[in-house]
């Protein structure tokens, strides 16, 4: 069942593996009390994983054409969560010319991540929240999928880069202890501009 | 009796690993940072007459009367004005951590005991030791823009190098908000 939801994990946004690198240079994973502090500078993002996680970027299919995401993964043996992930996916300019910069286009883009997360893993959506986080527009989701797992995300768009961080559980382990110890860990970081 | 005594170690070991999770993320959106402190820091806004006009510098500060191996944990945010940072160069940015530095030492009557340079998300910044008569002052400071944030912590002589210095200062970040 583990490999089923990490197929519907990748499948989110239809993408196809490319490669799992090394940690790089701008990324870096340190101890946290136990869990593994993940920051990326090139993403400007923070979170901690209860183990070390996996990098790897994939290509995604999208109605504008082909985007680049970035993402840490992993899979735990035991505990409540099987699965824990991070994303990043930087828009380009063309996709998006006015930068998303109104509310009803945010809400759009928003709206077909969720729609495209329920649709490719085939599952129904039980929790749709809008949130704002440091200013920014997202969501919080709860799909429901085969064999009463659940996959959990925070969607959060950026201007015109997108972050998900999710957990997939079993149903009565719904917003278990470390599922809220990896989102709430989550956070965007000021990065100087080269 | 043994018994007793194993299962009071045992208890004093489960007691401060306890303790050891207990610190809590201070998260501020407006100051636009985040650290992890031993307990709630206390917030508070000093207005300080410089050479261009008052500014206001904000400190997020714990200071445990007792139980704890340091004296002080805190942030500082000082913001300069924006016309003084515009274009400007590295060196320009250098004089002004060096001037931190130099201010933090005389301030405290202190020896410098090292100064690195460091560097936080592609900002510059400074790693300083202060000797002071009791004591340590671990400080580093970063210039982000316009804007100087100094995270510290105070330790007694007896106490220096131990892993809660490390443990907050690694936890600052300076975050993106809206």
């Amino acid at each position: 069942m583990k490999k089923t939801l990490l197929i519907f994990l990748l499948a989110l946004s239809s993408y196809n593996l490319i490669s799992q690198n090394k940690i790089d240079l701008k990324s870096a994973i340190s101890g946290v009390n136990g869990w593994n502090k993940v920051k990326d500078v090139d993403a400007a993002y923070i979170i901690n994983f209860p183990n070390k996680p996996e990098k790897g970027n994939n290509d995604v299919d999208t109605d504008k054409g082909v985007v680049k995401m970035n993402t840490y993964t992993l899979q735990t043996a035991d505990g409540d969560n099987l699965i824990y992930m991070s994303s990043f996916t930087e828009y380009p300019n063309s996709f998006f010319p006015d930068k998303l910069q109104s509310e009803e286009k945010q809400n759009e883009v928003l709206n077909n991540s969720v729609k495209g997360a329920v649709n490719n893993t085939r599952g129904t959506l039980i929790l749709d929240d809008k949130i704002t986080f440091n200013g920014y527009n997202g969501r919080i989701i709860k799909i429901e999928v085969d064999e009463g797992y659940i996959i959990k995300m925070k969607v959060l768009l950026v201007g015109i880069k997108l972050y998900i961080a999710q957990v997939i559980f079993k149903k009565e382990n719904d917003d278990n202890a470390d599922a809220k110890r990896f989102f709430d860990s989550f956070e965007l970081i000021n990065v100087k501009n080269e | 009796m043994k018994k007793s005594i194993l299962l009071l170690i045992a208890f004093v070991v489960v007691s401060n690993t306890v303790i050891a999770q207990e610190w809590i993320k201070y998260k501020s959106d407006d100051l636009e940072f985040i650290a992890m402190y031993p307990k709630e820091p206390k917030r508070t806004v000093q207005k300080i007459p410089t050479a261009v006009g008052e500014l206001d510098m904000h400190m997020v500060m714990y200071s445990p009367a007792f139980g704890d191996v340091n004296a002080v944990y805190s942030v500082i945010r000082s913001d300069y004005p924006k016309d003084q940072f515009e274009d400007v160069t590295s060196e320009y940015n250098n004089s002004v951590l060096d001037g931190a530095v130099n201010g933090a030492v005389n301030n405290v009557k202190g020896t410098l005991v090292y100064d690195k340079k460091i560097s936080l998300n592609g900002y510059p910044g400074r790693e300083i030791k202060i000797q002071i008569d009791q004591g340590y002052i671990y400080m580093n400071a970063y210039l982000v823009e316009n804007i100087m944030y100094i995270s510290q912590v105070i330790c007694e002589i007896g106490n220096d190098g131990n892993k809660n210095i490390k443990r907050f200062m690694d936890s600052f970040d300076i975050i993106k908000a809206k």
